[in-house]
């Protein structure tokens, strides 16, 4: 009787431990859930849809031959000039955009970091573009190149860029150029506000210590600023990289990926097929594809990343 | 020669006039040391001579030439700053050979020099460290280090022992003063802490609100402060105050304090005239604790003890004032009790009450002329 109540102790003891085991494990998930199912219903449901859209015929011009088709959509990008054309595309773009915008970027925010009389007012003013939208930009731009009512080309052709004023976004050689000015236009706010808080950040002092043990302007740019700028640069690059890669809306508005997909780049061109022609499965099958190669970029720069900067 | 010389320095941010006519001779080799409270301008002094700011008028010489139009690095200072200002994403090594290596000096002679600096601090085993790896003493040795490979004619410090704790603070003050022994450079230290000024400098220039109020020895500041200010200042637990008027009693002229209580006045002070205000100084240790049988002795009541171990620090109210007593003697009383006291008179420093300026002591004169 008495080793009885001992057992039955025992077991009512384990049986408290594993609850007490079980509600610690649950416990953490459940303060979470609220975040997670939302994380779930906005997030990742819609990828996983598109994603199998990837897989799928979907024409809204074709309605009867809806139906998983596998690989195919691959299989035709692979043979789609137009889709290694806006590859290219969106390289250009994306390079030549983002240099001009990380450079110009950092140079406006070390002007920025000096003292001057109406400094704050100044800074408001150069984040403007970042606060207009970017159809308004879009269309502004457009009519800036646009020979009759702007004043680009009239500019260029006085500093001999080109022959006679004409709307170079009507020339397949030429039109790339317009979006990626307005872009670095449009994107140059960005690095600018970011540079300057990391700037901002150096410690006056460091700069006072260099002076005095005899650093150059650019010696202290070279090794004091830029170390200390290294972190930020890497994590706004590869932000940048990525949005610019993505964004679709001047190019749109400003060429439509015209003339003749001269300014096609891989969402501009997965836009016009989801939207003007619509074949929303080969679109998402495009959309898989940059989805990868962004993933791909992005862990190549994390990787870099942890490297450069251990310790 | 790396003597510096300020001459009529002024120096205005905006309106405010910060430094009002500086005049200071440093002589080569010598451990100058700016004390004075906050907002005092020492650090302004300092970086002037630095280089880092620029005055409003007048001149700075070092060794020979003027520097007031030349950059920092073109006036062979080197500097260690409050907060060290050691680059963070360096070695200790890269620190310290940093002004050599923006020289563009060949990489065997730099590391000869930090090798030799790293000796002297003791840094040789933490110099492929980084800044962030070391504690706080070894920062501010490597901030010294950084200073000295460089070799300058002169060393300025900017509150360097501020960071660091009561111990450490202790330790490096000793560090820096057998450094100056051994490197015999003109330093030029701004501290806002008396015992460091004390215990390190050769001399001692005061400041307060952009004035220099007194230069000297430190021992010679302590003896004979130049004005009320200097007497407050240095010196802890501070000097005590009280008001008096000079009367003549027997024959002698003596203290008469507001309250009536009388008290010999030094034979330096003899010559004072009677009714003369004055503004009466005496330091801690000159008052003694005494019976109450002790003749001529006053008595208050004891508001706290401080005991330090070494030392006990009786506070209490006298003529309106609160006064101090600082006994080597552990005394054992208690807040509240009352005790019997007496001052040292021929220690009584005189100030006029209108111009708070020391009043001279013959006797003291003519002992230094002598």
């Amino acid at each position: 009787m008495n080793s009885h109540t001992v057992a039955a102790k025992t077991t009512r003891s384990s049986q408290q431990k594993l609850k007490l085991v079980i509600s610690q494990l649950i416990e953490p998930y459940l303060y979470l859930s609220p975040a997670l199912i939302i994380i779930g219903l906005i997030i990742i449901t819609p990828t996983l849809v598109g994603l199998s859209y990837a897989f799928q015929s979907i024409e809204l011009l074709n309605p009867f031959s809806k139906g998983w088709v596998g690989l195919a959509h691959f299989e035709k990008m692979m043979g789609d000039r137009y889709f290694f054309k806006a590859l290219g595309n969106t390289l250009d773009w994306t390079l030549i955009s983002l240099f001009f915008q990380f450079s110009l970027g950092l140079g406006l925010a070390m002007l920025l970091n000096r003292q001057f009389g109406g400094r704050k007012l100044v800074q408001a003013l150069v984040f403007l573009p970042w606060a207009v939208p970017t159809f308004l930009s879009g269309l502004t731009w457009a009519w800036l190149f646009n020979p009759v009512i702007g004043v680009l080309p009239h500019w260029m052709t006085d500093l001999g860029l080109i022959a006679e004023p004409f709307n170079i976004l009507s020339d397949p050689q030429l039109a790339m150029y317009g979006p990626i000015l307005a872009n670095i236009w449009f994107g140059i706010p960005f690095f600018a506000i970011t540079l300057l808080a990391a700037l901002q950040s150096i410690p006056q002092d460091l700069y006072e210590a260099a002076g005095i043990d005899g650093a150059s302007p650019w010696q202290i740019f070279i090794k004091i600023t830029l170390p200390f700028l290294a972190p930020m640069i890497a994590i706004t690059v590869m932000l940048r990289t990525i949005w610019i890669a993505n964004f679709a809306d001047l190019i749109i508005v400003m060429t439509s990926g015209g003339p003749a997909n001269s300014t096609q780049t891989l969402p501009s061109y997965i836009f016009t097929t989801a939207y003007r022609r619509l074949d929303f499965g080969y679109a998402s099958a495009m959309a898989v594809a940059l989805l990868i190669l962004l993933m791909m970029y992005a862990l190549i720069l994390l990787h870099l990343r942890s490297k450069l900067f251990r310790g | 020669m790396s003597a510096i010389k300020i001459k009529k320095l002024r120096k205005q941010f905006g309106s405010v006039e910060v430094l009002k006519d500086i005049n200071i001779d440093m002589h080569d080799g010598e451990f100058v040391i700016l004390v004075g409270p906050s907002g005092c301008g020492k650090s302004t002094l300092l970086r002037t001579i630095a280089g880092l700011e620029t005055v409003t008028s007048g001149d700075i010489m070092i060794g020979d030439s003027r520097v007031n139009d030349l950059a920092p690095k073109d006036r062979d200072i080197s500097m260690v700053f409050q907060s060290y200002a050691l680059y963070p994403h360096m070695s200790v090594e890269r620190n310290m050979g940093f002004s050599l290596e923006v020289q563009k000096r060949p990489e065997h002679e730099i590391s000869t020099a930090v090798n030799k600096a790293a000796q002297v601090l003791g840094l040789s085993h933490l110099l492929k460290r980084k800044p962030k790896e070391l504690s706080g003493g070894q920062r501010q040795r490597v901030a010294m280090g950084r200073a000295i490979v460089r070799q300058p004619k002169v060393f300025l410090f900017d509150e360097p022992l501020s960071n660091l704790d009561a111990q450490l603070r202790v330790q490096m003050r000793l560090e820096i003063k057998s450094l100056h022994q051994k490197l015999a450079t003109t330093i030029v230290y701004v501290t806002h802490d008396q015992v460091e000024a004390m215990t390190l400098a050769d001399r001692i220039v005061v400041l307060n609100e952009g004035i220099i109020q007194q230069v000297g020895a430190p021992l010679e500041i302590y003896d004979k402060p130049a004005n009320l200010f200097v007497a407050s200042f240095m010196g802890a637990p501070s000097m005590n105050f009280f008001d008096a008027q000079i009367a003549e009693k027997a024959g002698a002229k003596i203290l008469r304090c507001t309250s009536g209580t009388e008290l010999t006045l030094g034979s330096g002070y003899q010559h004072l005239e009677k009714g003369m205000q004055v503004t009466c100084g005496i330091r801690p240790e000159h008052c003694e604790i005494v019976d109450a049988e002790y003749q001529g002795c006053a008595s208050a009541t004891v508001n706290v003890v401080e005991p330090t171990g070494i030392s006990e620090q009786l506070y209490f109210d006298f003529e309106g004032g609160n006064f101090c007593i600082y006994s080597m003697e552990r005394t054992g009383l208690n807040n509240r009790d009352s005790i019997n006291f007496t001052m040292d008179t021929q220690q009584i420093h005189l100030f006029d009450m209108q111009t708070t300026l020391r009043i001279a002591n013959e006797v003291s004169q003519v002992k230094t002329a002598v």
